[in-house]
């Protein structure tokens, strides 16, 4: 946890140092849809949709705006490997402003349970394709840290915490990039089969090119498995 | 970018909190919560005074289901996790200390292990218990005086195991090792976690 908190707060200071040309910021919404179909007790297939949208960006004055930037649809066939442990690939297609982009995902995910708390591990690689881009290559590792609120356990109808940092390594054209992704989640079990989370979801990005940049997002998600 | 007017964002203002009212008419659950020690009944906390000296403060839970209320103290005491449970009347109901398995005796774990042998290609145990049920004097004897006189031994693992696939088990064993029952084990949904 501390090492995490360290790994954040040198990226952040990392970013400082570049933002002397004033850094890129912009900020707003993003509602995300999961839905999760177990087909056995093996199988599963996740789709999911993510939409952003701007509420304020600072190359574009003090006005406030409400500004598609992307939304993404995912789909993803999951494998159990054991408890705990699973592979996944996954599609993906992003609406945005230019040409739109198509990834394909390569995920493993494994599950720390402890007396009170989950950490999950997950270890993903993805090549993306955009017309008129470069192939762009990913790895990326999300540590999540998840913990109950009301008792050892989270049951339904309780509340939970969920702390993750994801660093992205990417290369594109030659060009190396890193992301980091540090989100703060506030769930809500309902029931077995669904839970509400109200995130705020902090990316900083080009640590390694020109035009570093900080987004800033209130999220709203929502899962439901069946 | 494609600019759209600022009264876009209530319809999806309004479509989250639809979802959150709607969560709240939730179906009738099974739960543990924290509670303070003040709200536990005082037998249950005398009974673990007695029992364990100079234990620090335990953390308490409250556990409702189907068949009623329960307390369970958990605590760290002597290099060892305990569980505690209580009625609601905080009558002790039994004792349940996390172990390494260089800790249960030979005999008992060759004979967990013959079980896991001829049911599993493979197995990984993920947790063992000793469970100890009994009176309230002799449980309290038990760990005050090292009496073991009138105390029901158990040991519950948690353990996943192979055949075609991988599953997570919970077994339950008797005091020689011979398995008495076992469940088998959900993880609950971590799609907020993978995907």
């Amino acid at each position: 946890m501390k090492k995490f908190l360290f790994a954040f707060v040198f990226l952040g200071g990392l970013g400082e140092l570049k933002a002397q040309e004033k850094p890129v910021f912009f900020t707003g919404i993003f509602p995300e849809l999961s839905l999760t179909k177990r087909i056995n007790t093996l199988h599963k297939i996740n789709f999911k949709v993510e939409n952003q949208e701007v509420i304020f960006d600072n190359r574009e004055g003090e006005n406030l705006q409400f500004t598609h930037y992307r939304t993404d649809l995912m789909l993803f066939f999951d494998r159990n490997v054991r408890p705990g442990m699973s592979v996944a690939l996954g599609v993906f297609h992003r609406f945005q402003e230019d040409e739109d982009a198509n990834r394909i995902i390569q995920q493993l995910a494994v599950l720390q349970r402890m007396r009170n708390l989950r950490i999950n591990h997950r270890f993903r690689t993805d090549q993306t394709f955009t017309r008129n881009e470069a192939l762009e290559f990913r790895f990326r590792y999300r540590f999540s840290l998840e913990i109950p609120l009301e008792g050892a356990e989270v049951d339904p109808g309780e509340l939970y915490v969920v702390i993750s940092d994801e660093p992205i390594f990417s290369s594109q054209a030659g060009e190396f990039e890193i992301e980091n992704r540090l989100v703060l989640s506030l769930g809500k079990l309902i029931n077995k089969q669904q839970k509400l989370e109200w995130a705020v979801d902090y990316r900083t990005d080009g640590f390694v090119q020109e035009g570093f940049r900080t987004r800033l997002w209130a999220k709203i998600s929502y899962y439901y498995n069946f | 970018m494609v600019h759209y007017p600022i009264k876009k964002i209530i319809p999806i203002l309004f479509f989250s909190i639809g979802i959150f009212y709607a969560s709240l008419a939730q179906e009738k659950i099974e739960k543990e919560s924290g509670i303070k020690a003040s709200q536990v009944p005082a037998p249950a906390k005398e009974w673990l005074e007695d029992a364990f000296e100079n234990l620090k403060k335990p953390k308490w839970y409250l556990e409702i289901s189907q068949l009623g209320r329960s307390y369970e103290a958990k605590f760290q005491f002597q290099d060892h996790y305990y569980s505690v449970e209580f009625d609601s009347l905080g009558n002790i109901q039994d004792v349940e200390i996390e172990l390494e398995q260089a800790e249960v005796s030979p005999e008992v774990w060759s004979a967990i292990q013959s079980y896991f042998d001829s049911t599993y290609e493979q197995v990984k145990v993920e947790k063992i218990q000793r469970q100890l049920s009994g009176s309230a004097s002799a449980l309290e004897d038990y760990f005050d005086e090292d009496e073991r006189e009138g105390i029901v031994i158990r040991y519950e693992l948690v353990f996943q195991g192979k055949n075609d696939i991988w599953e997570l088990w919970e077994g339950l064993f008797d005091a020689q090792g011979i398995l008495l029952s076992r469940l088998k084990v959900q993880i609950r949904a971590n799609d907020n976690l993978i995907f």
